[in-house]
């Protein structure tokens, strides 16, 4: 597994150092976009705690003050390289931990409660992020499915691909367990097609609408047929297949899915697509054509290895720019997660099923998206029931974890410190971003309640008032 | 009614507030006003989106037409089970409340509607019933505009309402969210709060946005919670989410809100394999809810303002598939249902013997029912809201 990452690692630094020795050849076409060029902390852009913490919440579900402070530490470099390479030794025991609470999943909450348990304590946050992203993607929901086994097998192929090969995770999903069911792929019959998975696999999954006729949706879900699954999982039924010739995107042949899939990826659509999808996840809607282009042409070159394009967007100057940093919303899984992190609670299976539960209540249960088109996120997120589920959860979350946030003060020694250096502290710790002046200002009620001591009747409103600041919605 | 004291509370409030507060504090401000008496009769539109894809076929059959059976050898719904409309078509045989209102003459059943080079993928044909534009991707809803043009001035926090936790694309417009309320009793402020109560404008967008739907939750929740308690309901409701959220557009209209339109979407009607008893599930649901409903209001007194107007993405293949379930299709029937619709069908049977691959070919463009409705009922320019004209029917 390093020894791929060293191997992707070179190959991206080679393309960047090839086209930028050779923009004459390369051309117009493939113009290196100014946005991709790497982040160079300067002082307009510093590397400081709130880049830190940008990171650390885009490319995970954010983290509490002691981690911030370590990203801070290593360096931009260097952080994004414990992302992407996480330690081994680290993962191996956290997955021989969690693979004894599997064990005792059987029940819907329990699979929402054993993922959210995963964000929060995993060693590979990148990876869990990449794992909710692909479950976004190839949206299955568990409300049609029913069997919380066959979500959780989809779920370890979401995570396994998580920076891997994008046509292979395509292929496995077309044979995932799941996706038949979810999609009716196991109705979908030779001589009688059942269109549903074909149209999903092109309109969401590689190329958008626009890209394929309504012929192509026809003759690609015939090449499906006989795609079937059964209690041992997926199985290829010869009877049910048709083995006649088809003609897709212009080319004609006894195609199966493996070939409609490996056509697909030929079209100049499908490296965009997914390309810009990316982009989209970590930084900021609607990237211009060229950052698109450059991002389509690296996976390309990588033969659709994702891990290259993910580096480049984590390393580049438009993921740290001020656009990139007020773009998002959190959505309420990273709300809750985020949440919870940063006032570095304790987290048991309990607590787990507890944020599960209030993501759902926001509008994003996990393992049920509403549609096969997933969750629309950004401002979709926000309407005035959600936020007020918003505020009301964490209320309730300092009320129950009032004693934690008290152990949170005393390490960052607030009681040593004047009060608004103090407020000021703690706000950047939970808010992670700079505060602005009337919000310092309406806050200082609330710190000047504070004694030496820190009640914890106080310290929680503070806590509260700082978690209810609009600011604290952006991601 | 405003009684003095009141006046002078929000005229105290306002002066202060138009010298320095952004323009969505205003509106909020304003919004605590009470309706004048006269307000109350305004029409209020609720919109049913029946999600998946209804199998229009199905729910208005064709029952004289031996293609329909020819098509549907195992899911073709017989006579003698249907529930007579007219000579030719009926409802199917779990939609004994619409049947009532039909009856009743509340009923407009508005067949083939659709639009040109339909389009089968569930969300872009959602998309295109949402925005109303079908030739290109919009960003905002038919109903979103209709709220910017004409319910936004209202300055009324509630003045269109989605009730479940999805917002859909129809209600999203260039101005203010329009709220959703999930579950009524949650839809409080547990503990004040800075955040919720104060707001002002800064130079980023997004920001400004939550802001703003932070103040209108604040205040629509205190509005809401007042409402709950006022109204109870003396007609019985059937289960079911649909029916759940219908009662509470009941006593939300009771509770003299000011909400013009309520959204809610039911379903799913995705019955791509054994369809039969979950199609007739859902709409067994529907038909009992909505009669509920009419029953509801018009014991309020409130049938002769409400217009219910139901609608699906798309209709379903006509031939029934290998699965004993349905495709994608394409145009499909829409009711409109209350007190002042002129009943009847309208656009005729469907013409199973002039096929477009496969799919029924629309006779009514969907967004002349839109126009029907923003001009004959709501007494609002559809231009404004659709961009252009179009042909309006007579079932208003």
């Amino acid at each position: 597994m390093r020894r791929n990452y060293l191997f992707f690692l070179l190959i991206s630094q080679f393309l960047t150092v090839s086209l930028l020795a050779a923009p004459a050849e390369t051309g117009r076409r493939s113009a290196l976009a100014e946005s991709l060029k790497p982040y160079k902390p300067s002082a307009g852009e510093p590397w400081n705690y709130e880049r830190a913490a940008h990171l650390l919440r885009r490319a995970g579900f954010g983290g509490d003050y002691a981690q911030v402070q370590q990203f801070v530490r290593l360096g931009p470099e260097k952080a994004v390289d414990r992302l992407v390479a996480p330690d081994a030794e680290a993962l191996a025991s956290f997955e021989q931990q969690v693979a004894d609470l599997k064990a005792d999943l059987g029940e819907r909450e329990d699979i929402k409660a054993w993922w959210i348990y995963r964000m929060y304590y995993s060693p590979a946050p990148l990876q869990e992020k990449l794992a909710l992203f692909w479950h976004n993607h190839f949206a299955t929901s568990m409300r049609k499915v029913r069997a919380p086994e066959l979500m959780i097998q989809q779920n370890e192929l979401f995570r396994k691909f998580a920076l891997g090969n994008f046509q292979r995770l395509v292929l496995e999903v077309s044979k995932d367990p799941a996706m038949i069911q979810w999609l009716d792929n196991s109705d979908n019959l030779k001589g009688k097609p059942n269109e549903n998975y074909a149209r999903e696999l092109m309109e969401l999954f590689t190329i958008g609408i626009g890209h394929y006729t309504e012929q192509d949706i026809k003759e690609a879900a015939r090449a499906f047929t006989g795609w079937q699954m059964d209690f041992t999982g997926f199985y290829f039924n010869p009877q049910q297949h048709d083995f006649d010739q088809k003609t897709f995107m212009g080319q004609t042949g006894p195609f199966n899915g493996g070939d409609i899939i490996r056509i697909i990826m030929q079209q100049p659509s499908a490296p965009e697509f997914i390309s810009r999808k990316l982009f989209q996840l970590f930084a900021y809607d609607n990237p211009d054509q060229a950052t698109v282009k450059e991002l389509a042409s690296i996976l390309v070159a990588n033969r659709y290895e994702v891990r290259p394009v993910v580096e480049k967007i984590l390393r580049s100057r438009a993921f740290f720019s001020e656009k990139s940093m007020q773009a998002q919303i959190k959505s309420p899984v990273e709300f809750v997660v985020g949440t919870a992190k940063a006032l570095d609670l304790e987290l048991d299976a309990r607590g787990a099923k507890m944020l599960a539960r209030a993501a759902a209540q926001m509008g994003q249960s996990l393992f049920e998206p509403p549609s096969v088109k997933g969750w629309d996120g950004g401002r979709a997120w926000i309407n005035t029931a959600t936020l007020l589920n918003r505020q009301n959860f964490t209320q309730q979350l300092t009320q129950n974890r009032a004693r934690q946030l008290v152990e949170l003060g005393k390490r960052l020694n607030i009681s040593g410190k004047e009060r608004d250096q103090a407020l000021d502290l703690y706000a950047q710790a939970i808010l992670q971003r700079p505060l602005a002046d009337k919000d310092r200002a309406s806050l200082m009620p609330y710190m000047e309640k504070i004694d030496a001591n820190l009640d914890p009747g106080a310290w929680r409103e503070l806590t509260y008032q700082i978690l209810s600041l609009p600011q604290y919605q952006l991601n | 009614m405003t009684n003095r004291r009141d006046f002078l509370k929000n005229g105290i409030f306002l002066a202060t507030a138009a010298s320095f507060l952004p323009n969505f504090l205003i509106r909020t401000a304003l919004a605590e006003q009470k309706l004048p008496a006269g307000e109350r009769r305004f029409p209020i539109l609720v919109v049913l989106q029946m999600t998946g894809g209804n199998d229009g076929l199905n729910t208005v059959i064709p029952y004289r037409d031996d293609r329909y059976y020819q098509v549907r050898p195992t899911l073709g719904i017989q006579r003698s089970a249907a529930l007579s409309l007219t000579d030719d078509l009926g409802l199917h045989p779990s939609m004994s409340g619409m049947k009532d209102l039909f009856q009743a003459g509340n009923l407009a059943v508005l067949q083939n509607v659709g639009y040109p080079n339909p389009n089968r993928s569930h969300f872009r044909s959602m998309e295109i019933w949402h925005t109303a534009a079908p030739e290109k991707i919009e960003r905002t809803g038919w109903i979103g505009r209709y709220y910017d043009r004409y319910l936004q001035s209202l300055k009324n926090p509630l003045a269109a309402v989605n009730i479940g936790q999805e917002s859909p694309l129809s209600l999203v417009g260039n101005g203010s969210a329009i709220p959703s309320i999930n579950n009524p009793s949650q839809y409080r402020l547990v503990e004040g709060n800075a955040g919720m109560m104060e707001a002002s404008a800064t130079s980023q967008s997004t920001l400004d946005f939550i802001q703003e739907t932070a103040v209108n939750a604040y205040h629509s929740s205190l509005d809401l919670q007042k409402a709950l308690k006022s109204y109870q309901s003396g007609v019985t409701y059937p289960q079911g989410a649909l029916a759940a959220g219908l009662k509470l557009v009941a006593q939300m209209i009771a509770s003299d809100l000011g909400t013009r339109i309520y959204y809610l979407s039911f379903g799913s009607f995705d019955t791509h394999r054994n369809q039969d008893n979950q199609h007739a599930n859902l709409l067994r649901g529907m038909s009992e809810a909505l009669g509920a409903f009419a029953q509801d209001m018009k014991q309020m007194g409130m049938w002769d303002n409400t217009l219910v107007m139901t609608f699906s993405e798309f209709g379903r293949r006509v031939a029934e598939n290998g699965s004993r379930g349905t495709d994608h299709g394409t145009a499909a029937p829409m009711f409109v249902a209350g007190g002042k619709v002129r009943p009847g069908i309208y656009g005729g049977i469907p013409d199973l013997g002039n096929l477009d691959s496969g799919d029924l070919k629309f006779q009514i463009d969907f967004r002349s029912v839109y126009a029907t409705i923003v001009r004959n009922w709501l007494q609002s320019d559809p231009r404004q809201v659709l961009g252009q004209d179009f042909p309006t029917l007579r079932f208003i």
